[in-house]
């Protein structure tokens, strides 16, 4: 299986507010904690803007299978019947 | 030869496993050279694995949160103290740096596995899986579970079948064992797709009937899809039909057997169609005279023991 979509890697500004946190011991204060937790949440705000005008842009796939797509929260989940019939 | 004292194994005849798990029936199955070599003389690679130990992180990060979340701690604290656990987990406390194991891959890495839990406990931090609560009040995670399957081996003891699932869930008003599985690759119906047939997931499918007092659906498996920038999540449903779970069963009892013609043989042939990315396929290459020489050289013993327990049941 090959890898189909990678986006670039974060900037590295964006890496390094967290790369001083990271070179510390463990364990960490609640306080670091979750100014850590802030800043991955910005990471993926950001990430999921970039995901979305990508996806945007790209064309439709062809899918590769027939799975029935069933909306579970916030993602999609995948079901094969095991007792299906051939189509 | 010594074997290394295991519970799992027959005291009549110790090199005949009475207790499988997913772990030990799936090496057997895949090579009886690989089974011998690593289930029952407990051999290991020096060189850890990446990818298992990524696996196991991001368990046992997600462990910890569960069992706060059910404790009625909130997200945000939850999340926390998950952040930390894997903070700790891959720091070098010796050396006072990041374990070197997390700092060679550029997917599956410190960074990668603090930002995966983060990203993941958000993104199902209003998840519609609901953990079970047991009956002794505690979260259904890391559930051990152990049951006797009614075939006698023969030596006249009982084949076990146990193993640990990560979570039980109720979801649409239906019990279902919850898996969580990490890639590289794209979460996609190839991805859900190689999970049929799979024995592991047969293997808990066909427990979860056996031995909850409701039988499960099937498996949810919650897919980590781990970039250099991002981690991606998608959810899919692992169904077994009672067909397929017989079908299963009937693999396992044949496989309980040959497991009894090696030992009673006490050898355990190659299948030399799998060695393609095997860890001994180094060893196996070399003369039978040697390979113990060799074996000591590059590879620790530890005693793979499924009956350990480590969650609730």
């Amino acid at each position: 299986m090959s890898e189909t979509h990678t986006p670039s890697p974060l900037a590295e500004a964006e890496v390094s507010s967290l790369d001083e946190d990271f070179s510390h011991r463990p364990p960490f204060d609640g306080a670091t904690l979750a100014r850590m937790v802030a800043e991955f949440r910005r990471m993926r705000v950001k990430w999921q803007a970039g995901e979305g005008s990508a996806a945007a842009k790209k064309a439709p796939r062809a899918k590769v299978a027939k799975p029935s797509a069933i909306p579970l929260g916030e993602g999609d989940l995948w079901a094969a019947e095991p007792e299906g019939e051939p189509q | 030869m010594s074997w290394p004292e295991n519970s799992a194994f027959s005291p009549v005849l110790p090199t005949l496993q009475l207790a499988w798990d997913s772990v030990s029936s799936g090496t057997l199955k895949e090579c009886p050279r690989l089974y011998q070599l690593s289930i029952i003389e407990g051999w290991q690679s020096k060189k850890k694995n990446i990818h298992l130990e990524f696996g196991i992180l991001m368990h046992s990060a997600r462990e910890l949160y569960y069992r706060r979340r059910a404790n009625g701690q909130d997200h945000e604290v939850s999340v926390r103290e998950a952040l930390n656990f894997v903070l700790e987990y891959t720091w070098d406390f010796e050396l006072d740096r990041p374990l070197a194991i997390f700092a060679e891959d550029s997917y599956k890495n410190r960074f990668t596995a603090a930002r995966t839990i983060v990203w993941y406990l958000d993104q199902w931090e209003h998840d519609p899986l609901e953990t079970i609560i047991l009956a002794n009040g505690r979260p259904a995670v890391e559930v051990s579970f152990k049951y006797e399957l009614g075939v006698e081996a023969c030596t006249g003891e009982q084949f076990v079948h146990c193993g640990h699932i990560d979570r039980l869930v109720r979801f649409q008003d239906k019990l279902w064992g919850s898996d969580l599985k990490t890639s590289k690759n794209e979460l996609n119906a190839y991805f859900f797709a190689s999970f049929t047939p799979d024995n592991q997931l047969s293997g808990y499918s066909f427990a979860g009937k056996v031995i909850l007092e409701e039988p499960t659906a099937g498996i949810i498996v919650d897919g980590a899809q781990v970039g250099v920038g991002f981690s991606r999540f998608a959810r899919g449903l692992v169904l077994r039909s009672q067909a397929q779970l017989d079908e299963w069963f009937e693999g396992f009892k044949v496989m309980l057997r040959a497991a009894e013609g090696y030992a009673k043989a006490n050898f355990w042939p190659m299948n030399e169609k799998a060695c393609y990315g095997c860890s001994f396929c180094d060893i196996c290459s070399r003369s039978p005279q040697v390979r113990e020489k060799w074996l000591q050289a590059d590879f620790t013993k530890r005693t793979w023991d499924p009956l350990i327990t480590r969650g609730d049941i």
